[in-house]
């Protein structure tokens, strides 16, 4: 069969096409395997929450966790956002996330996603401990 | 499977019909009632339907020893990739992300043990947040929850997989209409994995929130578009696009899309031009039918969400206009370029360089190049008040003045949503890709 121009073409967007669907595949896997190295921020994090209320700690995106404690629904579990997830790959994320001991509503930990150097700031003003959230996952599969 | 399909979609139909009239605390007649619903709508299927599919089938499945091999080696690695990933986000966060114990999981618990504690059964409730979002999916739980005798994660869990494996089979059983070759369905795994792992589809499969499911609507919905069409895709086609409305208020955009696609089909496809007619009233009596419980919940409750009513976000000026534009294009950007590598635009660009120049290609064309715009242009007026985050920024907040604070919340909502409300198109990207693949080796034969 003779190809011209237009075959060859269409088998290079083809192949272009392909390579991409491969690498968007070898780069979830990455995704999926992720287990973050251990620093010293979660040292940090893990000396101010006691032992016993590791398995209370609650992340919350927008402060609605005292409804969701309201409806009496789940007292006991972790929640958090996806964001803190996918901080590995650098995408950026600017809008923070809390961590709360359990006993602990006035003051808490902020993870930033990436850092968004205006949200930073106003943290750092507030004087509230910073962590990545990479390090963050570390720390929830070890709750 | 075509059954399978017509009883995971019209699952949340029977769900609303069982909590509206049987007795609260009659356990023994759902478990009843969920019997004779199989029976009866395999009956029906059996007698009505299937008849019609088998005289309007003009392909055979196409599957050899080899094709075989390759579809399990496909299948065990995309459900041990996806288990995997769902194993370690689940035994971290029980509850996946905070919407779902926010709305979806929290009134199905409340749905199912209402029931099961004999009181009368309420679909709204002021004090719920989120009360007017679509119920289709706590009612779906909920039915679980009263079968299972209570509450248990386990049943949001297991439908989510369930979900993701109605979609594995509708991808199959695509395939094997195509009379795919071995090749052709290697490469048409490796497109599917990589929407299916895509980080926003897993994100949204482990978060056990409405997003996934929208996606398998708008997957079932390309299937049948692409498939043969018969009289049981319109009946399949307008439960879809019920369910799909009734499991998220973005459906209401797919409700649009499945009748544009309806349309296109009736225009363009040569499976039903002998009863036009017929096709038409049978499809408008369906949808009707089945947009009804949707469009009663919304009745009942706030008819605009809560995410688009606030006033102050109206006051536009040029820079907020400017900057609201820079933020949703930034994200776009990352969406669209960084999650997906343009894979889908590069199948679109395909699809419209290498296809016959006719009415479909334009349409489809068109149709998905204004999907993503359209749900970026929605974030122009989404201000939702996050007052309680209003709080959380203390004095530096006070500070700010309307500008910045509408900018706060614009970025707050398109940090919680904009990738996960996204990927609720990319199974018609998927299916076009499908068909790319089936072209370029078509030619090469």
């Amino acid at each position: 069969m003779k190809l011209n121009n237009k075959d060859y073409f269409q088998r290079f967007i083809f192949l272009v096409l392909l390579s991409l669907a491969c690498f968007q595949i070898y780069r979830s896997y990455k995704f999926i395997k992720h287990s973050p190295k251990q620093n010293k921020d979660i040292q940090k994090l893990l000396e101010v929450i006691p032992q016993k209320d590791y398995k209370r700690v609650y992340i919350d995106a927008h402060n609605l966790i005292k409804d969701i404690l309201e409806i009496q629904l789940e007292k006991q579990k972790v929640f958090s956002y996806p964001c803190s997830f996918l901080d590995k790959y650098s995408f950026t994320y600017t809008f923070g996330v809390r961590v709360y001991p359990a006993n602990q509503t006035s003051q808490g930990f902020i993870i930033t996603c990436k850092e968004d150097k205006q949200l930073f700031e106003q943290y750092q003003e507030q004087k509230v401990p910073l962590i990545r959230s990479s390090e963050f996952f570390y720390l929830w599969k070890n709750l | 499977m075509n059954w399978i399909l017509f009883v995971f979609l019209s699952f949340p139909f029977f769900s609303y019909f069982c909590f509206q009239f049987i007795p609260s605390g009659n356990v023994l007649l759902f478990y009843f009632s969920f019997i004779f619903y199989l029976l009866l709508s395999f009956g029906t299927y059996w007698t009505i339907f299937r008849p019609t599919i088998i005289s309007h089938k003009k392909y055979k499945f196409f599957i050899t020893k080899d094709v075989i091999v390759v579809h399990v080696i496909f299948i065990v690695l995309l459900l041990f990739s996806v288990l995997y990933h769902d194993f370690y986000r689940w035994q971290i966060e029980p509850n996946g992300m905070l919407d779902s114990i926010l709305i979806w999981n929290v009134k199905a618990k409340l749905i199912g043990e209402t029931f099961l504690n004999s009181k009368p059964v309420y679909f709204h409730d002021p004090y719920w947040k989120f009360d007017s979002y679509p119920i289709g999916l706590p009612l779906t739980l909920a039915f679980f929850t009263v079968l299972n005798g209570g509450w248990a994660l386990n049943i949001a869990y297991a439908y989510a997989i369930s979900l993701l494996l109605l979609c594995i089979a509708l991808f199959i059983s695509f395939i094997s209409q195509l009379e795919a070759t071995l090749k052709q369905v290697i490469f048409s795994w490796i497109l599917f994995l990589s929407f299916i792992l895509e980080f926003n589809v897993l994100m949204n499969h482990s978060s056990i929130v409405a997003d996934f499911p929208i996606f398998v609507g708008v997957f079932c919905l390309a299937y049948l578009y692409f498939s043969k069409w018969t009289m049981w895709s319109t009946f399949i086609f307008a439960l879809n696009l019920g369910w799909v409305l009734f499991t998220k208020n973005e459906g209401i955009f797919y409700v649009l899309v499945g009748m544009f696609l309806y349309g296109l089909k009736l225009k363009t496809s040569q499976d039903i031009i002998q009863n036009k007619k017929v096709h038409v009233i049978q499809f408008v009596l369906f949808l009707t039918l089945f947009l009804f419980p949707s469009i009663l919940h919304k009745f009942q409750s706030e008819f605009v969400p809560s995410d688009f009513q606030r006033k102050e976000a109206l006051a536009w000026s040029f820079e907020l206009f400017s900057d609201k534009l820079k933020w949703i294009l930034s994200y776009a950007f990352q969406f669209h370029f960084q999650f997906l590598l343009g894979i889908h635009l590069l199948i679109l660009f395909s699809y419209a360089r290498f296809f016959e120049r006719n009415l479909e290609k334009y349409s489809l064309n068109f149709l998905l190049l204004s999907l993503p715009l359209i749900y970026m242009l929605l974030y122009f007026f989404s201000n939702y008040d996050h007052s309680e985050a209003a709080k959380f920024l203390g004095e530096a907040y006070k500070k700010m003045n309307l500008h910045e604070k509408e900018i706060f919340h614009l970025k707050e909502h398109l940090e919680s949503s904009f990738y996960r409300i996204n990927t609720h198109y990319l199974p018609l990207f998927l299916f076009i890709g499908l068909q790319v693949i089936q072209k370029f080796f078509s030619k090469n034969n």
